[in-house]
């Protein structure tokens, strides 16, 4: 190796010729007392709530308590070298991340700082920490669906795009793998993923960043780390330098994203240290008052962005988002209902406004000029899955129920389930979800309906039929068909199905065709099945996935594909 | 405890209350600024005599013993005001704190008569001219009457630092260093970013 000595020095020449000389202006305070990763700090008198300060050591630090002599400061990072009288310098800043395309595939800190070792993470984009959530004008329901890959969630408990669902279980009962199982699922979309660490194991985080890598899920996801063994302050802001991260992509690109928050309990935690350091008063489980305010907060930021359309133009760069370039209804002169747009500006909203705009473009006499244009940063979603892990299943603890109000439904993982084998282990009685079935396929509606009829019947009539002997015909019936559909909701880690497999497999259990199986091979016939769909039958799986709707015809072919596949296992 | 290092500020809030009454009582004679200095003298004697300073502050010498005391010491060699002040504050236990007194009292003697004091630090000692330059500037820049309180610190190497309540304007050659060192870092990796390699295998050459 070698140094080229004269390029580098008429380098440094350069930069020294052009360094000006800058007088400082700067306010700074002095650190009072510090202890435990809080700072108290004197001065700072115009020192604004939720600033960013930093501290002599360069690490930083968040404006919180604003006292009479004082602002209590947490410090987000190394803290051992700060000592009592050192400076403190505002940053007239608030907290913000760095943000957009150059963080996809990489592992980062709270502060967006890399973890990953794979160099230096270079964006002009910047998004603040706290972000407000958007209004109500701004949304529009929920009606896509997000395919978890994961049967039993797909068919009983649907998740649409911008929705908050909850999965909440005791420890080891399987609730990351869930969420795993999930990005893994979305390859070969459009959907941003964010996967947030809360107060997990360094080891336990590698494990999931190696495990999306070999799925190929770190194409499309970021991973916000803040270990067990980072300070509280950290671990407090990591689930909001998630959502920052994802809200990039949603308000800027109008790009689907999913954010895990795993997991909130830990967060609450880290928080409650925090504000007991600050010496703020503890309440119920020593938390502070303003816990259900730190998770609302951060939920409230799922939102499914409405769809904004207009006529523009026909010259209109595609990627415009200037909403002046609409053109709008003649002045005075009213639009027939069918294709008045939403507002006066001449926007038409959600995706019905789509056909209402093509509409009165069809009935414009020079309607070659002009064209239908979706605002690019319209109709973006985020969609959230928080964690919350109970003790011995307590969901009626405090921040279990806090979170439960705050999200669209729950999925409960049961350790009993899992140890039965039964995995994912969702207990589908009382996991519920409350807005994604407006946006579930309709085959899948249809089926699943069916499903959580006999699952229900079989759950009361299990626990009946262990006490007799005796059972007569059509209960025997239920029980198996029970029998068989649990095992058919079963499903092995790292393998999501894709929703027209899930309901070809969901059809023909529910619908019989297993019935006259042993429950052990029950299993093998649905990958047989599978398997000769697509080898042999691959437009039915098409059809499926292009329309989402269970014809008549499709399900014969299903119940003709099933009866061959069968009388070949003999 | 307060020994001869700066008082915290705790201990000048506590001190605050007395050096207020004190101001009070001193502004009906028209006595502050006198009472101002002779805090700061008081200070100065107790650099020069830490004995005097234990005696104050000594959990170990009793109220009654030390009120004899600073009669005996002081009477006569202190306004009155001032002495009455000591004895208030030993009556309440708090004689310890006479250089939060004084550090209160001038705090709350600038903020009612409008001056200001500047802290200025310099690698070399100010001259006379520089002195009076800068007393200008300053009061120019705050509006009020300033005072310098003056460190001299090597470490800067040239240029000084002003702390004007909690501003702070560095022009020293210490941060100007500290800037070059981290454009140089920013200008290095933007220059391997872009693949401008300064170091090239020797091998292939």
């Amino acid at each position: 190796m070698k140094f080229k000595v004269d390029e580098i020095s008429s380098v440094i020449t350069e930069e020294i010729q052009n360094f000006r000389h800058e007088v400082d202006l700067s306010e700074v305070g002095r650190v009072l007392e510090l202890g435990d990763g809080i700072a108290r700090v004197y001065g700072l008198s115009n020192a604004m709530a939720g600033e960013q300060v930093e501290f002599a050591n360069g690490q930083f630090g968040q404006v919180f308590n604003l006292e009479e002599n004082s602002v209590g400061v947490p410090i987000f990072g190394e803290y051992l070298d700060i000592e009592e009288g050192s400076e403190v310098r505002r940053t007239g800043q608030l907290l913000s991340v760095p943000c957009g395309e150059p963080l996809i595939g990489r592992v980062v800190d709270p502060l967006g700082r890399p973890l990953d070792g794979k160099g230096a993470i270079e964006t002009e984009h910047r998004r603040p920490l706290e972000y407000k959530a958007p209004g109500i004008a701004a949304r529009q329901p929920v009606n896509e669906p997000l395919q978890t890959g994961l049967k039993a969630i797909d068919s009983m408990i649907p998740i649409g795009r911008g929705q908050r669902e909850l999965i909440i279980g005791d420890r080891r009962t399987g609730k990351t793998a869930v969420a795993i199982d999930t990005i893994i699922n979305q390859k070969g979309g459009d959907v941003v993923c964010v996967y947030v660490a809360v107060g997990q194991k360094e080891s336990t985080v590698v494990g999931v960043v190696e495990k999306l890598a070999e799925a190929g899920a770190m194409d499309y996801t970021i991973v916000v780390s803040a270990s067990a063994a980072d300070p509280a302050p950290l671990q407090y802001i990591a689930p909001y330098a998630g959502a920052a991260m994802a809200e990039y992509f949603m308000y800027n690109e109008g790009r689907p994203t999913l954010v895990v928050y795993d997991d909130l309990s830990k967060q609450a935690q880290a928080y409650r240290q925090l504000s007991l350091l600050l010496r703020r008063p503890p309440g119920r489980e020593a938390y502070p008052g303003d816990v259900f305010y730190l998770h609302s907060r951060l939920l409230e930021r799922a939102v499914k962005l409405r769809d904004e359309f207009a006529v523009v133009p026909a010259d209109t760069p595609e990627d415009s988002i200037d909403r002046s370039v609409a053109i709008k209804p003649p002045a005075g002169e009213e639009l027939a209902e069918e294709y008045r747009p939403d507002n006066p500006e001449g926007l038409y909203f959600r995706p019905e406004g789509r056909e209402r705009a093509e509409a009165w473009l069809e009935s414009l006499s020079d309607k070659d000029k002009y064209r239908v244009h979706k605002f690019r940063d319209s109709g973006g979603s985020m969609t959230a899955l928080p964690i919350i892990e109970t003790l011995e299943g307590e969901v009626s603890a405090y921040i279990p129920t806090n979170v439960i109000s705050i999200t669209d439904g729950q999925i409960y993982l049961e350790p009993d389930l899992f140890f039965a084998g039964v995995r994912p282990a969702v207990n589908v009685g009382i996991s519920v979800s409350r807005v994604g079935g407006n946006a579930q396929v309709k085959a899948m509606k249809k089926i699943a309906g069916s499903l959580r009829l006999d699952l229900a019947a079989f759950r009361e009539l299990e626990a009946f039929s262990q006490l007799g002997s005796d059972l007569d015909a059509s209960t025997q019936r239920q029980l198996d068909r029970g029998y068989r559909m649990v095992e058919l909701l079963k499903q092995p880690q790292y393998d999501p199905f894709p929703m027209e497999e899930q309901i070809v497999s969901i059809y023909a259990g529910a619908n019989g065709f297993m019935d006259d199986l042993p429950v052990n091979k029950v299993r093998e016939f649905e990958t047989r099945l599978l398997q000769y769909l697509r080898d042999q039958k691959p437009e039915i799986l098409q059809e499926l996935k292009d329309t989402g709707v269970m014809s008549d015809t499709l399900a014969e072919a299903i119940g003709q594909a099933a009866i061959t596949v069968k009388s070949k296992m003999g | 405890m307060s020994n001869t290092s700066k008082p915290n500020e705790q201990e000048i809030a506590v001190a605050r209350i007395y050096a207020r009454s004190a101001y009070a009582l001193a502004d009906e004679q028209g006595a502050t600024a006198s009472l101002h200095d002779e805090l700061q003298e008081f200070v100065k004697q107790l650099d020069k005599e830490p004995a005097l300073e234990r005696f104050l502050s000594s959990p170990l010498v009793e109220t009654g013993e030390r009120k004899q005391m600073l009669d005996r010491l002081f009477e006569g060699h202190m306004s009155e005001i001032l002495l009455d002040t000591l004895q208030v504050m030993n009556k309440k236990g708090r004689s310890g704190l006479v250089r939060a007194l004084s550090e209160a009292y001038r705090e709350e003697f600038e903020d009612r008569t409008g001056r200001v004091t500047v802290s200025v630090r310099t690698a070399v000692a100010l001259t006379e001219n520089l002195r009076q330059r800068l007393l200008e500037a300053t009061s120019r820049f705050t509006g009020r009457e300033a005072s310098l309180m003056e460190t001299v610190d090597g470490s800067l190497i040239g240029g000084m630092i002003l702390l004007v309540g909690d501003r702070k304007i560095d022009s020293s050659v210490a941060k100007d260093l500290r800037q070059l060192e981290t454009q140089f870092l920013d200008r290095a990796s933007l220059e391997s970013r872009n693949d401008n390699a300064y170091i090239v295998d020797s091998s292939s050459q």
